[in-house]
């Protein structure tokens, strides 16, 4: 074990507790984990208390506070990796190495874990080893990798050599792949001022790409009333299981996000831009940097103070105000509301939180202007929006689309096979049954189906309950713990499905479904548990046969209708008793 | 400072702007359930989430919303008061509460809000999650078992010192509230008892006490005797 100080590891980070996840990872890296004695020295360091290093530790995937093995493997645990084969996958790990999931080796070489979704559903079956994704796998990489590393051989080699990169599978593109037009470097040149950009924003009706599409012209007007110093931010956390996109425009097109950024920092007067981006792809950090340092000869860019913020793994941290506490160094539980970000964000400063889609998006519109951006879409989701299209389909990948597309046409589009179920939006989005002609004919939009861009679609072949009881443990697993019907209103519906699956459901058992799912949406403190029960009604609603099947053939051993008083009336007659 | 006026439940009523929806509608004489707020928190912690209501026709927590001038709100609606009675439930079920044993039994405020509430039994199954007590402090007993997670001790209290004593460890369900076993030797006697009176449930107590006070003396002992059960 490395038995360098803390103090030594960290000197190239300020003495600031909102940079506590830098400073976490840093000693994880130099040591492996973080011991009592590393939280000890780093409480002193930054003079807080322990207590609140240990809350930040405990709240992420991906810190530990005990050894978890010089190579730590995360398994992808999202329905696609397992249609994909996720579990054989697992097997044949723990038979090589000898341990079971959640546990390290004796040796402390290889530690096996699970996790959600890791953004890599168009190479499932996927698993991150010291956070570098492995894609494809099978069970012949799998074993040639641990006889490797064993050896003492390299992971990024290995990961090139058992062809497990990441690839970015572009099926369509229809206006973020073009080139530039002209030379980048004189794109501000041609922005005249903040009132400028915004009314060039507000007039290409673009809408935010996260899900919930708030216009994105709106938000940075709202932030402008606010007084400054106000900071830009760029959610690039996407957590929703089948979502990829960002993945791919975080590889091939970070200029364009920067620029982005760049441009809503000049329409807010903001001289400060962070991007929050997810633990699953710190393989992107030093691209992110290296994009990043190439533009600062961009006056544009170079006067803007940047910031690159690593996650730590938690799908809750997508929600915009939880994304500020964990871009704060604190625990990514989201805050209340109001004040909003706009007027209270980062550091209580006005701040805006796009994601990376909508900043890429951002740079097209200012470059190409708002008119050619608004020939695509519909009249209330203008322009054009990127899937990430996974599960069975011929052709998984990626896909710009214009907002408007039937369902029907991006079946066609990517291949889909003999499909029965559609699942829009990720677990949080809406469950379609791709069985019913009419619901095929339905538009992506936010008329009438929004999507924060997860297109998972499942075959005949696949059971229905399976796929929603993967995603309500999904939910179980990164619900915050904050609010009551978030944290234990899930872990009521998860069992509660699982009672009906099993076989031990009654009609009322369907029923209580459905309130309880109400309960926890209309109570819930976040979007989490606000639309998280929307697995079960809108399944319910998609299929609603399956449940009904399930109550049927429950075999239950008593006899519900059983009528007392009919029992008993023989008895009742004879001795002349009346039970009323 | 001027009033607002607004609606509840189709009565017109006023409050001084720039109080909560939880207080304006305690001004006027109409009580939301609350658990996690109590008079004098302030910024709310809108953990618990008793207090939804509807504003406007959408769902939001009393506590953590400003009275504005023509709200409409739902209140006592059959609607919200199930909601509301629904949270309660889902708390019993999480934890493991055991009234009849408890030292707080009388002074407990989600025991106070079943009785309140009508409640006899819970909607959702029992978890039976057992969970580790911390018996190891000095002068304070953890019983996790009865935590609610409302955030009272971690967010609100800290020893004469400042320091904080409790915190959040874990996620999701998985959460618990952790003490830090150093501050909590050496905290104070008044410090003590304000913890202990600030936690809502019998959560953080005296170690080596039992019953505080002969029943009939309790803080809602006489608090159900308007009620219709």
């Amino acid at each position: 074990m490395n038995k360098k100080s803390v103090s030594k590891i960290v000197r190239h980070l300020p003495r600031d507790p909102t940079r506590l996840l830098d400073y976490l990872w840093a000693i994880q890296r130099a040591k492996g984990f973080i011991s009592p004695l590393d939280i000890f020295e780093l409480a002193k360091l930054l003079k807080i208390d322990e207590s609140r290093i240990k809350e930040v530790i405990t709240f992420y995937h991906f810190f530990f506070d005990k050894p978890h093995g010089e190579f730590s493997i995360f398994l992808d645990q999202s329905i696609i990796a397992k249609h994909a084969g996720i579990d054989l996958i697992e097997k044949v790990f723990e038979e090589a190495l000898g341990v079971k999931s959640g546990q390290m080796t004796d040796d402390w070489q290889f530690g096996l874990y699970k996790t959600s979704c890791i953004g890599m559903s168009d190479q499932a079956p996927a698993a991150l080893i010291n956070m570098i994704p492995f894609v494809n796998l099978t069970t012949d990489k799998v074993l040639t990798l641990i006889t490797c590393l064993k050896r003492g051989d390299e992971l990024l080699k290995l990961q090139k050599d058992l062809d497990c990169v990441p690839q970015n599978t572009v099926h369509q593109s229809l206006v973020t792949q073009d080139q530039w037009d002209q030379d980048i470097t004189s794109l501000h040149t041609q922005i005249l001022n903040p009132q400028d950009i915004i009314q060039e924003i507000i007039s290409s009706g673009l809408r935010g790409r996260g899900g919930a599409g708030f216009p994105t012209g709106k938000k940075w007007q709202l932030c402008r009333q606010y007084p400054g110093p106000r900071v830009v931010v760029c959610n690039a956390d996407e957590g929703e299981p089948g979502t990829f996109k960002d993945r791919y425009l975080l590889t091939e097109h970070a200029t364009k996000l920067f620029y982005g950024m760049a441009i809503a920092a000049k329409a807010i007067e903001s001289q400060e831009a962070y991007l929050y981006l997810r633990a699953e792809y710190t393989y992107l950090l030093d691209h992110l940097h290296f994009v990043l340092t190439k533009l600062q000869r961009d006056p544009l860019i170079r006067q803007i103070k940047w910031r690159i913020q690593l996650g730590a793994g938690a799908y809750v941290v997508g929600e915009e105000s939880a994304l500020l506490e964990s871009l704060e160094g604190k625990r990514g539980e989201p805050r209340l509301r109001p004040p909003f970000p706009v007027e209270k964000g980062y550091l209580g400063k006005p701040t805006i939180v796009n994601n990376v889609e909508t900043f890429v998006l951002v740079s097209k519109v200012l470059e190409k202007g708002f008119e050619s951006f608004r020939k695509w879409g519909t009249d209330q989701s203008a322009g054009v929006r990127w899937l990430s299209i996974s599960g069975d389909v011929s052709k998984p990948g990626l896909y710009e689309v214009p907002w408007g597309i039937r369902l029907r046409e991006v079946l066609e589009l990517c291949g889909a096979q003999s499909p029965l179920m559609i699942q829009v939006g990720g677990p949080s989005g809406e469950c379609i049954n791709a069985t019913i002609l009419s619901e095929l004919e339905r538009k992506l939009s936010f008329e009438d189906l929004p999507t924060g861009g997860s297109f998972m679609v499942f075959s005949k072949e696949r059971d229905i309950f399976t796929i929603l009881q993967n995603f309500m443990q999904f939910f179980v697993d990164e619900s915050c713990g904050n609010c009551t019907p978030c944290r234990a209103g899930n872990v009521v519906l998860n069992n509660q499905l699982k009672k009906v699956v099993d076989g031990h459901g009654r009609p009322q058992d369907l029923m209580s479904l459905t309130q309880w799912s109400h309960v926890v949406m209309k109570t819930s403190r976040c979007g989490l548990g606000m639309s998280s029960p929307r697995v079960i009604t809108t399944s319910m609603k998609a299929f609603p046969e399956i449940y009904q099947h399930k109550i049927d053939s429950s075999k239950s051993s008593l006899i519900f209708d059983f009528d007392e008083q009919k029992a008993t009336s023989d008895y009742d007659k004879i001795f002349g008793e009346n039970h009323e | 400072m001027s009033n607002v006026f607004f609606q509840c439940d189709g009565k017109s009523m006023q409050a001084p702007a720039n109080t909560t929806v939880v207080e304006a509608l305690k001004l006027n004489g109409e009580i939301v359930p609350t658990l996690c707020w109590s008079p004098g928190i302030e910024p709310c912690l809108g953990t618990c989430r008793v207090c939804t209501i509807k504003i406007n026709g959408k769902e939001a927590a009393a506590c953590t919303q400003t009275i504005s001038e023509n709200m409409i709100i739902e209140s006592a609606t059959d609607e919200i008061r199930d909601l509301q009675k629904a949270i309660v439930e889902l708390l019993f079920v999480e934890g493991n509460h055991y009234c009849a044993s408890c030292e707080k039994s009388g002074d407990c405020e989600l025991q106070g809000l079943a009785y309140q509430m009508g409640m006899t039994h819970s909607r959702f199954p029992y978890q039976f999650t057992p969970y580790e007590l911390d018996y190891t402090g000095v002068h304070l007993l953890l019983e996790r078992n009865r935590c609610i997670h409302c955030k009272r001790c971690t967010d609100l209290f800290v020893d004469d010192k400042q320091r904080k004593v409790f915190s959040f460890e874990g996620k999701g369900s998985d959460t618990l509230v952790q003490m830090n076993h150093k501050y909590e030797s050496e905290l104070s006697d008044h410090k003590r008892k304000e913890v202990v009176d600030l936690c809502p449930v019998g959560a953080i107590i005296f170690k080596g006490k039992g019953f505080d006070r002969p029943i009939g003396t309790r803080k809602f002992d006489h608090w159900g005797d308007k009620i219709d059960v």
